[in-house]
């Protein structure tokens, strides 16, 4: 089979499972716990609520409004965490004291919950992107600068040497040798930082912009709208599996059109 | 589903503060009499099911917020014995609050005799579930809702049309009351800054808004305290005069089990006047005993329960009764649902029950 079809392919028979593996518990769950209909929401009941309903439209509109908004915060949390991440990660590559100063500010990020955290936020940030943006790389911040920084220590020291024999400084063998070298750790980074990614989002739009899914979350549970909860839920729970599926699908093209990482 | 452990501990916890202090000689002896009181109208009438055998079990009753003076009456009916009186095994209250499962909704599924809730609630509850949600009102706490959009001193809104140009705090579950209220005093929404905030009115205190809807017998209440000056817009003074505080139950459950239901609020009937007779001790066994986890605040509590007083006991209870409504009060609470959004039955409100206990215990009327 065609290579590149197969690194298309693949992980979009996982994803396909992994639907398929939601809805049997889903279901199965419901159906175990004998959970109260006004509550527990089936698969059924998400098709009506978002498409046979005769005020279907409205719903979809409610629900998907709040989607972009959600999925626009996503990329603005995980696109800056990942900076900051890889840019930090460099920097301890560079300087060792920066990494001992810096390390236990990642770590604070990590141990304090985020809905701790939110009110000193919004009061520097203010109630806009800036406190997505700082909430987001919050959550992102430590999986992604601990699996980069791996990375770039994966550098072969052969190599490093070569270029340190040339008279290469240590910014040089950072971009010549441990740059490329932590392209597959950058990419398992973003896989794992892709659903925190999406949930500090939700908090962020809770705690801070009351827009998005975290606040439409909220609102249907406070109006008892369950159906619009479930919908919202499923359609986070589908996109955060088909982010991450892209970001596989990414990463094997990338591998093979660099031959980097192609090994793991 | 939150459940604090505590409820079954508070009764002892309870008799110790009780014999550590001299201000609760007073509702000792009150409540003595109460129990006198009840012995003889019990005797009057045997059918009602109020003796003491328990014969009705223990029941849950959620609450609709975190275990604050707000049900004191209640916590009353729990420690001085007249749900016990009243034919109850045990009335284990149920702590609500921000994150859990709203109460309608745990009545409706099940969980619970009858529970506290607010209208606007069971509103959204009929939108979600239909005509056929089965959930009715069988009492009102309060005569008047508490709700307020309140702003400091040195930026008043003292009338609705004030509030055009601030920036008003407002949390996911007062959001349909915040618009009912500037629809009603012909506001609009897009003239006033909505700020999604949480529960607390810390954005008030700390100058990121202009102004909060919340409770006047709540979190108005931590802004006062915080050393503010603030400027009330009473939601019953401005259009809006509505019932709060509902006692809600399933239609089944009216049916099936009315006479549980009807010693259910005579023992919160009984709480309540033991509870309006001394506003400190109420605020002591909140903070106390039901509370002692919430880490609640003293004197927040005492201006609570002296607040609230005026609301839960007025004219219209001295003859009629705690908890009853007048045809008046129905229908401006049925309006106040309607400008809210929300479509729900006209007869919502059953309030038989609560005429048959005045009726066969005419003394709970002035105890």
């Amino acid at each position: 089979m065609n290579p590149i079809l197969r690194a298309v392919l693949i992980p979009l028979v996982r994803l396909a499972a992994s639907l398929a593996v939601i809805t049997a518990v889903w279901v199965g769950a419901l159906w175990f716990f004998d959970v109260s209909p006004i509550i527990g929401k089936n698969p059924a009941d998400v098709y009506q609520y978002l498409f046979t309903h005769p005020e279907s439209a409205a719903h979809r509109e409610v629900v998907f409004a709040d989607f972009w908004i959600t999925m626009l915060d996503t990329l603005i949390g995980f696109g800056v965490g990942m900076f900051v991440a890889a840019l930090t990660a460099m920097a301890f590559q560079i300087s060792k004291g920066f990494e001992a100063a810096v390390m236990p500010l990642a770590m604070i990020c990590r141990s304090v919950p985020l809905v701790a955290m939110a009110p000193i936020i919004v009061l520097i940030f203010g109630r806009d992107w800036a406190s997505v943006a700082a909430m987001g790389t919050i959550v992102v911040i430590f999986p992604a600068l601990v699996t980069i920084v791996e990375g770039l220590r994966s550098a072969s020291p052969a190599m490093t040497e070569v270029v340190q024999v040339y008279g290469g400084n240590r910014a040089t063998v950072l971009q010549k040798v441990g740059m490329p070298a932590s392209l597959p750790s950058f990419f398992t980074a973003a896989r794992v930082s892709i659903p925190g990614a999406l949930t500090g989002a939700m908090l962020a739009e809770w705690l801070a912009t009351g827009d998005g899914m975290g606040y439409g979350i909220i609102q249907a549970v406070t109006q008892t709208d369950y159906d619009r909860l479930w919908a919202s839920v499923l359609i986070v729970t589908l996109a955060s599996l088909v982010v991450y599926s892209f970001i596989g699908v990414a990463e094997r093209l990338v591998a093979r059109s660099t031959g980097i990482g192609l090994a793991a | 589903m939150i459940f604090s452990p505590l409820a079954l501990f508070a009764p002892p916890e309870r008799e110790i503060t009780m014999n550590t202090k001299t201000t609760v000689t007073t509702t000792k002896l009150t409540a003595a009499a109460a129990v006198g009181a009840l012995a003889l109208t019990s005797c009057g009438n045997g059918d009602n099911g109020g003796d003491s055998d328990g014969d009705f079990g223990s029941v849950e009753v959620p609450l609709s917020w975190i275990m604050t003076a707000e049900f004191a009456g209640m916590y009353y009916g729990v420690d001085e014995g007249y749900y016990e009186e009243e034919g109850f095994e045990e009335v284990e209250l149920i702590t609500g609050g921000p994150a859990a499962t709203p109460s309608v909704t745990q009545i409706a599924t099940g969980t619970g005799l009858a529970g506290l809730s607010n209208p606007i609630d069971v509103g959204s509850f009929y939108d979600s579930e239909g005509d056929d949600a089965g959930v009715k009102v069988i009492g009102s706490v309060f005569q008047r809702n508490a709700f307020a959009i309140f702003s400091l001193g040195d930026n008043p809104a003292t009338e609705p049309e004030d509030l055009i140009g601030m920036s008003v705090g407002v949390a996911p579950n007062n959001e349909g009351v915040y618009y009912a209220f500037l629809d009603v005093n012909g506001i609009d929404p897009d003239d006033v800054e909505m700020v999604s905030t949480g529960g607390t009115a810390e954005p008030l205190s700390n100058g990121e808004v202009d102004a909060y809807i919340g409770y006047a017998t709540n979190q108005a209440i931590d802004v006062e305290l915080d050393g503010h000056d603030v400027e009330y817009l009473y939601f019953y003074e401005h259009g809006l005069p509505f019932a709060a505080g509902s006692i809600i139950a399933t239609e089944e459950t009216i049916e099936s089990s009315r006479e549980e239901l009807k010693a259910l609020l005579a023992g919160t009937i009984r709480g309540w006047h033991t509870a309006l007779e001394d506003h400190d001790d109420a605020a002591q066994v909140t903070v106390e005993d039901w509370a002692a986890d919430q880490g609640l605040d003293m004197e927040h509590q005492l201006l609570t329960a002296e607040r609230q007083a005026p609301l839960i006991s007025d004219e219209w209870t001295e003859e009629n009764g705690l908890l009853t409504m007048s045809d008046e009060l129905v229908a401006d609470t049925l309006e106040a649902i309607e400008v809210v959004g929300y479509d729900v039955p006209d007869d919502l409100f059953d309030l038989t029950l609560l005429e048959e206990v005045y009726e066969e215990n005419p003394d709970l009327i002035e105890p």
